[in-house]
């Protein structure tokens, strides 16, 4: 495995010096992550050339630690949309989709990226996928993809299978493409996501477009298209539409999942109007997405935040934060951020290797019993620490200062 | 600007469907201001040149488009490429084709059971790479559109 940093004082100046580093046939796994800055180029930021890859010998596009949007001390607060002052990102300024996969190259994953398109040319997306650039395996999670001007889609797939587009969010701005088209990709699904032209503007587009190939859409919040979607497969779970069943010929699972006439204001979304440039698509307590998807523990376990989903979870890339979370056994894992969890007695058993540096426990309250066997094996030669927020409140015993 | 060049195929079979979306060389990888702040690995890679010429931002990055049909399987990820050999006929210090595949063998050679990037990335292959100034009148000589491919799968 190889790892190198991209940005300044990194291993690699700029994505494209990193790819290009990448030799055409795998023999190891090569991670690339950003540091946190804001990447441009008049084209393409990242071009991805062919490799021949295995599962193992896999390519990984991600933020260095703490770069990401995720990582910000404020992700959940912060709007839901491009802004490279939150976390590293990469833009184009004029032609090409900013993350492009011309040449075929399975096994990639692309991570906790925000990608950005502010040109205006026919071409201009944010990942596109080039003609002959199959790919299988494909992984977009977590990503921000927004783009700005012109006249094409946000996010372009033309062949290929089993691609997973999982807790994105896709904003499309140019009015005229579409949030998600896919071409002859086969068993793509899109899980999770939350896919919107801002409210104030006039879409002729769709949100998920499919030209040749059935697609899977789960637990999606799709608005502000002239059409949400066509080709879904029969098992698609489609949520989060002002239409009806019967105006828009979708699929529909029993029991029904599909929510209906929900409306797209800021009841909704923070902000879903980019009129004064401070859209925002997190979304909002008390609307019909909250709790209205289905869990999901193999691909959607968090939000885009890195926040716990709960089951039933909510609608889109965004997951509520629930007050009082209860936290189960399941839930605790490495990366997890859990906001106001009272954990009881009983509720947590962590075992050695459940818990992480990443974990972050907001605002907890931690009662007696609650958490047993914290750590039974040495911790002398690693750092290790839980960060403990604001009101905290751990009882006596709780805790075993040793284990910290 | 400066402009980021490849000294050898990243591959070299005969599917043109790959030799079309792979970089090759004499391809520009990278176009970046002559004041560009440089990664540890950018300097020493043993894949890459750096030329530096006293050329407008647009035409560097002119080197870095593809052709006009990006969604042709045939279209080519480079649409054009520096022929390296011109500017070496012109006496600039740019590895030879021989010399940059040698190297190439070499650290496939020795990173059999190894990690290939710490083997390329190495004392032994990291040769610092000069940033070699050439001019425009060379540049330009240098620049050539490349050859369409033909899909053997289409007949007529």
């Amino acid at each position: 495995m190889a790892t190198h940093t991209i940005g300044t004082g990194g291993d690699f100046s700029t994505p494209q010096l990193w790819e290009d580093d990448l030799p055409a046939t795998m023999t190891e796994q090569r991670i690339g992550q950003l540091k946190n800055q804001e990447f441009t180029a008049s084209g393409s930021v990242i071009d991805f050339s062919a490799h021949a890859t295995t599962s193992s010998f896999n390519v990984i596009f991600e933020c260095a630690a703490g770069a990401s949007f995720k990582d910000n001390a404020n992700v959940r607060t912060n709007a839901l949309r491009y802004n490279s002052a939150n976390g590293a990102a990469i833009r184009t300024t004029s032609t090409s989709g900013a993350l492009r996969i011309s040449g075929s190259v399975n096994h990639l994953t692309i991570r906790g990226i925000q990608i950005a398109n502010s040109g205006s040319a026919y071409n201009n997306l944010g990942i596109s996928q080039g003609g002959g650039a199959s790919t299988t395996n494909l992984l977009i999670q977590d990503c921000i993809v927004e783009v700005m001007a012109g006249s094409a889609p946000a996010v372009q797939l033309s062949s290929g299978s089993g691609t997973l587009v999982v807790n994105c969010c896709i904003i499309q701005r140019n009015g005229s493409g579409d949030g998600f088209q896919w071409g002859g990709s086969t068993g793509t699904q899109v899980i999770g996501c939350t896919i919107v032209a801002p409210s104030n503007n006039t879409s002729s587009a769709q949100a998920a477009n499919s030209n040749y190939q059935p697609i899977t859409v789960k637990n999606c919040a799709l608005f502000g298209f002239a059409v949400d979607a066509d080709s879904l497969t029969s098992g698609s779970d489609y949520n989060a539409t002002s239409f009806s069943d019967a105006g828009s010929t979708l699929p529909d699972n029993s029991p029904d999942h599909n929510v209906y006439d929900v409306a797209y204001d800021t009841t909704l979304f923070q902000q879903p109007s980019d009129s004064g440039g401070n859209h925002d698509f997190r979304l909002k307590s008390g609307n019909g997405l909250a709790d209205a998807g289905i869990y999901d523990a193999t691909n959607s376990p968090n939000d885009i935040s890195g926040t716990v989903r709960a089951n039933p979870p909510d609608i889109g890339a965004w997951e509520l934060a629930a007050a009082n979370q209860t936290v189960s056994p399941g839930l605790i894992n490495n990366g997890v951020t859990l906001f106001d969890p009272a954990i009881t007695t009983g509720g947590a058993v962590i075992a050695p290797g459940r818990i992480s540096l990443s974990m972050i426990f907001y605002a907890p309250v931690i009662t007696g019993g609650a958490i047993t066997e914290i750590f039974t094996l040495a911790v002398d030669e690693r750092s290790f620490a839980i960060d403990l927020f604001d009101d905290r409140e751990i009882e006596p015993g709780i805790v075993d200062e040793r284990s910290f | 600007m400066q402009l980021v060049v490849r000294v050898f195929n990243k591959y070299d079979g005969d599917d043109p469907a790959l030799i079309a979306k792979m970089m090759a060389r004499g391809d520009v990888i990278e176009v970046v201001a002559d004041n560009h702040e440089w990664g540890r690995l950018d300097l020493t890679n043993p894949s890459w040149a750096i030329l530096r010429a006293p050329i407008s931002k647009a035409k560097a990055e002119a080197m870095k488009s593809a052709d006009q049909d990006e969604f042709d399987p045939m279209g080519r990820i480079r649409a054009f490429h520096l022929d390296l050999e011109e500017l070496i006929r012109r006496g600039y210090p740019i590895p030879t084709i021989e010399e940059a595949i040698a190297t190439r063998e070499a650290i496939a050679a020795e990173a059999e059971g190894q990690s290939r990037s710490e083997v390329k990335h190495s004392e032994r292959y990291a040769r610092a790479t000069p940033i070699i100034d050439i001019t425009e009148e060379d540049f330009d000589a240098a620049k050539k559109a490349k050859e369409p491919l033909i899909d053997p799968a289409i007949i007529g």
